[in-house]
């Protein structure tokens, strides 16, 4: 049973994991052009293993930011995954501590988002799931990082590989709007987000969260 | 970008991930209501954010190939046909556009 949870989770998070490859070989091609070396570069991948924080603080290293703010930027962008850890424990408790605290190195949107409607679908094993997404992501993202390495700037840009990105969140979330709560929670969010666009280094995240956030649960409340 | 900058940035992420995992206390119920609203208050910001991008060129481009993934996806529930086709779109629309 737990490895078929496994196993599903690796299933369901193959697209998603493909999709993602494109992106952190561009992550690793601009962690190239920034002037990190082949070592540094794989080390990123391995031990922050988040994409828009590890791109966010390499456009900030270009500019020659101070070390506090490059790694204050990248707090700022992976605020949501206390969110995520948040959301995510509610269906973990009864794991020990050292299940949870390996968990929570593959937490990540893709596998965050699949797991918790895996859970809320009522099905067992979640946390092997979870592991299972989790897994397909990350040697998604390493073997990503190793072709951006591999391949440099030799990409040509008009391929636009970092669209695949947006197009994994697009897959993400529009199957998940099927209700009226979450429709609303989303526009909030969208809205919100477009209006506090200009706000630097992807701040513009929080008050997006915060809006949706609340505006699904008042929706809930109020139909509930 | 140093290795310190690169291990500091691992800690705080890590320590953001494991936050409430590793404290894996009993949530409120309205606690509750509002974290099972996180999925789809921040996927579509990071969704729209991404496909906006930097804006500039190729943005209608960009539009028109998410509104094709956003479509596929919500008719099919598939993530690879989605991805596949809003990719396609984006090539075939600069190809003959562009």
């Amino acid at each position: 049973m737990r490895a078929a949870a496994f196993r599903s989770g690796l299933r369901s998070c193959a697209p998603i994991a493909t999709g993602v490859i494109p992106f952190a070989v561009v992550v690793a091609a601009t962690a190239s052009d920034v002037g990190l070396s082949a070592l540094a570069t794989i080390g990123l991948s391995l031990v922050v293993f988040a994409g828009a924080a590890q791109l966010a603080a390499l456009e900030l290293a270009r500019s020659d930011a101070p070390s506090l703010f490059i790694v204050g930027a990248a707090v700022v962008v992976n605020l949501r995954f206390a969110m995520y850890s948040a959301s995510l424990a509610r269906h973990m408790r009864e794991l020990p501590r050292s299940a949870r605290a390996l968990m929570a190195y593959l937490l990540t949107d893709q596998a965050f988002a699949l797991t918790v409607e895996y859970c809320e679908a009522g099905k067992p094993h979640g946390a092997w799931f979870f592991v299972g997404a989790g897994t397909a992501l990350w040697v998604a993202w390493q073997v990503g990082t190793l072709l951006g390495v591999g391949l440099g700037a030799s990409l040509p840009a008009e391929l636009s590989l970092d669209f695949a990105v947006a197009l994994a969140f697009i897959a993400l979330v529009v199957p998940s709007l099927r209700s009226r709560s979450a429709v609303l929670a989303a526009s909030a969010s969208v809205g919100v987000f477009l209006l506090t666009r200009s706000l630097p280094y992807g701040l513009a995240l929080l008050p997006a969260a915060a809006a949706g956030i609340t505006t699904g649960a008042l929706s809930d409340r109020l139909s509930a | 970008m140093t290795w310190l900058v690169i291990g500091a940035i691992g800690l705080a992420t890590y320590g953001l991930r494991a936050s409430f995992l590793l404290r894996g206390g009993e949530g409120q119920a309205s606690m509750e209501r509002h974290l099972r609203y996180v999925p789809v208050a921040v996927l579509p910001a990071l969704a729209v954010g991404a496909t906006l991008g930097q804006g500039g060129e190729g943005l209608d481009l960009r539009l028109a190939a998410a509104a094709v993934a956003a479509l596929v996806a919500w008719r099919t529930r598939n993530a690879a046909l989605a991805m596949g086709l809003g990719m396609i779109a984006l090539w075939a629309l600069s190809a003959s556009l562009g």
